[in-house]
C-alpha cells in the first residue's frame, strides 16, 4: 500500500481499511502491530517452557541428593533453560514491544521494511524449533550451559547432534533478532513524524534506537563464533582446541564481548519501558530527558569494553581493565534509577498496576544494580564467580527487569492493543505473589553463593548446610509460578467481560494514544503536532510544548 | 478488592489532572524536616550496623592470609551497598508517599544541579572501589610472595590427582574412591599449579575465598597461605560435564611438623 | 539527522580510547581487534549519516517550529505478502538440514530460493 501523510489537525475519518481475517491474514501479515502481537505470544510462551524447566531443577535442588532428575536432564535442562530465556524469550519480547510501539511512537504507519519485518518473526519461530528439537535427538539437548564454552562444547566432549541443532537455532534466532536491529534503526531515523526530532522521541524509541545498534554492533560477532565452532565440531577445526594449538579461552572472549553487551539488549527496552510509564503515572514530565538519553548512549559504549568481567577466573586476562570498564558502566544505570525515582518526587502519583509494577522493578533493579559492582572487583569475584550469588545477581537484574517490567508493559499497553483493559485486583494479586516469590527464590542465593555453593551443580554435599536456603528458594519458585500463571487468569477473565479502553485510558503523553484502540492498519487518521516529547500532553492541555533548550 | 474501573471516567476515579506552571503547592517545611530526620535514620542505622557488626556476611572463614583481606574489601562494599540501598530506597519511599497525597503535580523536567549531583557521587563511589579493588590486589601479593610447596593438580573428568614434590599422589575419582584429601602445612605458601588435559576445570575451597580456572593448555599457578589448621571442603567450579557436581575435594592443614611426618610416611 | 549522526559517531569516537588502552595493557589479540571494529563499524555509520544529512533538504520531522509541510507520500509499505514466510521456511530448513541431515538442506535451499525470488519479484511490482 502506498500511504500518505496523516492530515495533521483534520476532521476524524473512518477507517478506510478492515482489519484481515483468518490464519492466513496471520501468515502473510506484515502489519507490524501484528508482528508485535505474534512475536510477544510466542516469547510468553517460550517463557513458560524455559519457566517449567527452571521449576524442575528448584524441585531437583531442594534436597541434596535427590534423583528428581537424572544428572545428563539437569544438564539439558540448565542449558536449554539459558538458552530459551536470553535468545527465545527476553530479546524477542523486547522485539515484540518494539514492533508493536516503534512506529507508534514515531508517528510512523509501518516499520521501514514491513516484509523483513515478518521475515524476522518467522525465522524466530523456526529457530526456536530448531532448538526444542534437539530434546528429540538420540543424546538430547546439548547440556553444557547457555554459554557453551569449549573445550566441553566440541565433539569429543559433546558429541551428538544436539550441539548442532543448538548452532543451528541460535543463526537464526541471531538473524532474526538482526534484521529487527536494522528496521528499528532504519524508522527511527527515517519515518519520524514532521516535529518528531530525535529529542523529543519517547525514551522506549531512544532505547530501543541504542539497542538495536548494540544488536547490529554484536550479534554478528556471536553468529561468527557459534560458526567456528560449528566448523570445530563437524570439519576438523581447531580454532578452540588446545591440544593442536587453540585456544579455549579464545570461545571465552568472544562470547562475552557479544554476551555482555546482550545484557544490556535485553535490558535497556525495559528501562524504556520504565521511563514512559513512570512520567504518566506521575502526571509530570521525565525528570532529566537530556540525561536518560545521554545515560542510554553512555550504557551502550561502556558494554563492548567489559566482556572479560566473566572471565576474571581464568587467569588470562587484564582484570584492572575490566574492572575499571565494569564499574564505570554502573555510574549510567545509577543515573537512571535517580531519573525515574526524581520523576516521581513532587508529582501526583496515580497508583495503578502499571506505576506499582514499575516500582517493583526499580526496587529489584537496584538490588541487582548493587551486586554488580561488587562483582566488578576482580579478587572478590574469584570467590563467588560460578557461584549461586553470579546466578542471583543476573537474576535480579535480568529477570527482575524482563519480568516487572514486561508485566508493567504489558498492564500499560494492553489497553492500546486489545481495546479492552485487564483487572486490577488480579494484576494486584499477580504483582504481591511475583514480587514474595521472586525476593523469596533468588535471594537466599546471594547467601548460597557467599557460603560456595557452586552453580550447575545438580547435587550438593549434605555436610554443607545448604539444603535450608535452597528450600527456601524452591518454594518462593513455586510462589512466583503461580504469580505468574494469575496473568493468564486475568487474561481469560478480563477477556469474559470487556471493559472498554478507549483511546487513551491513562491519559498518556505519546503518540499512540492519539488514535484508536486497537489501532487502524495504517495507524494514524490524524495526527497532533508534534512540539515536545509530550505531544499527547500537549494536545489534551492545549499547550504549544516547545522547549528551547531541547532543539537539535 | 477495589473496584473494577475501566479507563478515565468522570468522579473518584477520573485521573489526576496536571498542574499549571504557575500554582504550586505550599510545602511544610515541617513535613521536609521529618521526612529528613526519618531519612537520615534510615540510612544510618543499617550502615552502621553492617560496617561494626563482627561477621562476614555470609562468606564462610577464611584460613588464609588472602582471604582475610578480601573479606575486608568485602564488608567495605556491603557498607557502602546498605548505604545506597537506604538512600535509594528512602528517596523511593518519600517520592512515593507524598505522591500519594499530593492533589497537583510539579512540571519541572529536571534539574542540572541535581542532575549532576547524582551522576557525580556515583563517579566518586566507583573510583573509590575501584582504588579498593586495586589496594585489595596489592595487599594479596605480600603473604604469598615465595613459595614454600609446590602441589600440582591435575583436573580432569570427573576427579582430581594431587602430586606432591616427592612424587606421592592423592587421587580421587567421582564414583569409584572417597573424596581425595589434600594435606597442607599451616604457615607455609603453597603453589598450586593447575594442569587439565581435557576440558576446563576450576580449583575452589571456599575457605580460601578465592578460586582459579584449570585450563588446558595454559599453567595457571594459585598461591596461597594457610593460617588456620583445619579441614575444608573443596569443589569443581567450572561446569566439565556430567559429574560436575561430584568432583570434591577435601583440603585438611595441619602443623608443619605433622605434615612433614605424613609426607616422609608416603614416600 | 543531525543528533543521528552525532550519536552514532559519538559511541564509536568513544571507544577508541578504550581500543588503545586495553592493547597496550594486555597485547590480547581478539579483544583487541573487537574493539577496533566497534569505532569503524560506527564511525562508518556516522559517515553515512553525515552524507545523508547533508544531502537532504530540511527534513519535516527536524523541524521544531511547528510547521508541517504539505506532503504527498510517506512511503510504499508492502502489505500482505506470503514470501517472507516462505524465505524463513526455505532458511530454517536449510540451516537445520546443515546441522541435522545435509539431505533436507537441498529441498531447504529450493524453499529459500523461491521465498527470495517471491520477495524480489514482488519489490519490483510494489513501485
Amino acid at each position: 500500500m502506498t500511504v500518505t501523510a496523516p492530515a495533521p489537525v483534520a476532521e476524524p475519518e473512518p477507517a478506510a481499511h478492515e482489519a484481515p481475517r483468518g490464519l492466513v491474514s496471520w501468515i502473510t501479515t506484515t502489519d507490524h502491530k501484528r508482528i508485535g502481537i505474534m512475536y510477544a505470544v510466542t516469547s510468553l510462551v517460550f517463557f513458560a517452557i524455559g519457566g517449567i524447566l527452571a521449576l524442575l531443577m528448584r524441585a531437583e535442588l531442594a534436597d541434596p541428593q535427590a534423583d528428581l532428575l537424572s544428572t545428563q536432564a539437569y544438564n539439558q535442562f540448565f542449558t536449554m533453560h539459558g538458552t530459551i530465556m536470553m535468545f527465545l524469550f527476553a530479546t524477542p519480547m523486547a522485539a515484540a514491544l518494539a514492533n508493536y510501539l516503534v512506529p507508534l511512537h514515531v508517528g510512523a504507519p509501518d516499520m521501514a521494511f514491513p516484509r523483513l519485518n515478518a521475515l524476522s518473526y518467522w525465522l524466530f519461530v523456526g529457530g526456536g524449533l530448531v532448538l526444542l528439537s534437539s530434546f528429540l535427538t538420540s543424546r538430547g539437548a546439548p547440556d553444557f550451559g547457555w554459554t557453551g564454552y569449549t573445550p566441553l562444547s566440541n565433539a569429543i566432549y559433546t558429541p551428538g547432534v544436539g550441539a548442532d541443532l543448538w548452532i543451528a537455532a541460535l543463526a537464526l534466532t541471531g538473524i532474526a533478532t538482526t534484521i529487527t536491529g536494522i528496521n528499528v534503526v532504519t524508522t527511527v531515523f527515517s519515518l519520524r513524524a514532521p516535529g518528531m526530532t530525535m529529542f523529543r522521541m519517547p525514551l522506549f524509541t531512544w532505547t530501543m534506537l541504542v539497542q538495536s545498534v548494540l544488536v547490529l554492533l554484536t550479534f554478528p560477532v556471536i553468529t561468527a563464533t557459534f560458526v567456528m565452532l560449528f566448523i570445530d565440531r563437524n570439519f576438523g577445526a581447531v580454532f578452540f582446541d588446545a591440544t593442536e594449538g587453540g585456544v579455549p579461552v579464545l570461545w571465552q572472549h568472544l562470547f562475552w564481548f557479544f554476551g555482555h553487551p546482550e545484557v544490556y539488549i535485553v535490558v535497556l527496552p525495559f528501562f524504556g519501558v520504565i521511563s514512559e510509564i513512570v512520567p504518566v503515572f506521575s502526571r509530570k514530565p521525565v525528570f532529566g530527558y537530556t540525561a536518560f538519553v545521554l545515560a542510554t548512549l553512555a550504557i551502550a559504549a561502556y558494554s563492548v569494553t567489559t566482556w572479560a568481567h566473566h572471565m576474571f577466573t581464568t587467569g588470562a586476562v587484564e582484570s584492572q581493565f575490566f574492572a575499571a570498564t565494569t564499574l564505570l558502566i554502573a555510574v549510567p544505570t545509577g543515573v537512571k534509577i535517580f531519573n525515574w525515582v526524581f520523576t516521581m518526587w513532587g508529582g501526583r502519583l496515580w497508583f495503578r498496576t502499571p506505576l506499582l509494577y514499575a516500582i517493583s522493578f526499580i526496587v529489584v533493579f537496584l538490588i541487582g544494580g548493587l551486586t554488580g559492582p561488587m562483582l566488578a572487583i576482580p579478587d572478590f569475584d574469584k570467590h563467588v564467580h560460578d557461584t549461586y550469588f553470579v546466578v542471583a545477581h543476573f537474576h535480579y537484574v535480568l529477570l527482575g527487569s524482563a519480568m516487572f517490567a514486561m508485566f508493567a508493559g504489558l498492564y500499560y499497553w494492553w489497553p492500546k492493543v486489545t481495546g479492552w483493559m485487564l483487572r486490577e485486583s488480579i494484576g494486584i494479586w499477580q504483582l504481591v505473589l511475583m514480587f514474595v516469590g521472586f525476593n523469596l527464590t533468588f535471594f537466599p542465593q546471594h547467601v548460597l553463593g557467599l557460603e560456595g555453593m557452586p552453580r550447575r551443580y545438580v547435587e550438593y554435599p549434605e555436610e554443607s548446610g545448604w539444603q535450608g536456603l535452597n528450600v527456601l528458594s524452591t518454594v518462593g519458585s513455586g510462589i512466583l509460578a503461580v504469580g505468574i500463571a494469575l496473568f493468564v487468569v486475568n487474561v481469560i477473565v478480563s477477556a469474559r467481560r470487556r471493559v472498554p479502553a478507549g483511546d487513551d485510558p491513562w491519559q498518556g503523553n505519546t503518540l499512540e494514544w492519539a488514535t484508536s484502540s486497537p489501532p487502524p492498519p495504517h495507524n494514524f487518521d490524524r495526527l497532533p503536532p508534534v512540539r515536545s516529547e509530550r505531544p499527547l500532553h500537549d494536545w489534551r492541555t492545549d499547550t504549544v510544548g516547545v522547549d528551547a533548550a531541547r532543539e537539535g | 478488592m477495589p473496584e473494577e474501573e475501566g479507563p478515565v471516567e468522570e468522579g473518584r476515579d477520573q485521573a489526576p489532572v496536571e498542574d499549571e506552571p504557575a500554582l504550586r503547592t505550599r510545602r511544610s517545611p515541617v513535613l521536609a524536616v521529618v521526612y529528613g530526620l526519618v531519612g537520615l535514620v534510615v540510612v544510618a542505622v543499617p550502615t552502621i550496623w553492617v560496617a561494626t557488626v563482627d561477621s562476614n556476611f555470609a562468606i564462610p572463614e577464611s584460613v588464609t592470609a588472602d582471604g582475610d583481606e578480601v573479606i575486608v574489601a568485602w564488608r567495605i562494599m556491603m557498607t557502602m551497598a546498605t548505604a545506597v540501598a537506604m538512600v535509594v530506597l528512602v528517596l523511593l519511599v518519600i517520592a512515593v508517599v507524598s505522591g500519594a497525597r499530593r492533589r497537583t503535580a510539579s512540571q519541572t523536567k529536571g534539574s542540572v544541579p541535581l542532575e549532576l549531583a547524582y551522576t557525580a557521587v556515583p563517579v566518586l563511589l566507583v573510583a573509590s572501589i575501584f582504588a579498593m579493588s586495586l589496594w585489595l590486589t596489592d595487599a594479596m601479593g605480600d603473604a604469598t610472595a615465595e613459595e614454600d610447596l609446590v602441589v600440582e593438580v591435575d583436573g580432569f573428568r570427573w576427579g582430581w590427582r594431587f602430586t606432591y614434590p616427592n612424587g606421592h599422589e592423592v587421587v580421587g575419582v567421582s564414583g569409584e574412591t572417597e573424596v581425595p584429601v589434600m594435606v597442607l602445612p599451616v604457615d607455609r605458601t603453597v603453589s598450586f599449579e593447575l594442569r587439565s588435559n581435557d576440558v576446563i576445570h576450576a580449583f575452589f575451597v571456599p575457605n580460601f575465598v578465592t578460586k582459579l580456572d584449570v585450563v588446558p593448555g595454559q599453567d595457571n599457578e594459585l598461591r596461597v597461605h594457610p593460617t588456620r589448621t583445619g579441614e575444608w571442603m573443596g569443589h569443581c567450579a567450572e561446569f566439565c560435564g556430567l559429574d560436575h557436581a561430584r568432583m570434591n575435594f577435601r583440603v585438611r592443614i595441619v602443623e608443619q611438623d605433622e605434615f612433614e611426618d605424613w609426607l616422609a610416611e608416603q614416600a | 539527522m543531525n543528533v543521528a549522526w552525532r550519536t552514532m559517531a559519538g559511541i564509536g569516537l568513544f571507544v577508541i580510547p578504550f581500543a588503545i588502552v586495553y592493547w597496550f595493557l594486555s597485547y590480547e589479540r581478539a579483544g583487541t581487534v573487537l574493539l577496533v571494529g566497534i569505532p569503524l563499524s560506527m564511525l562508518g555509520l556516522g559517515a553515512y549519516l553525515l552524507g545523508a544529512w547533508r544531502r537532504a533538504p530540511a527534513l519535516p520531522e527536524d523541524r521544531t517550529d511547528g510547521v508541517v509541510p504539505a506532503q504527498d507520500e510517506v512511503g510504499v509499505f508492502p502489505s500482505a505478502s506470503i514470501w517472507p514466510a516462505v524465505l524463513a521456511a526455505g532458511m530454517t530448513l536449510t540451516v537445520f538440514g546443515f546441522a541435522y541431515n545435509p539431505w533436507l538442506a537441498l529441498p531447504g535451499l529450493g524453499v529459500l530460493v523461491t521465498g527470495l525470488g517471491g520477495m524480489v519479484v514482488e519489490s519490483t511490482r510494489l513501485r
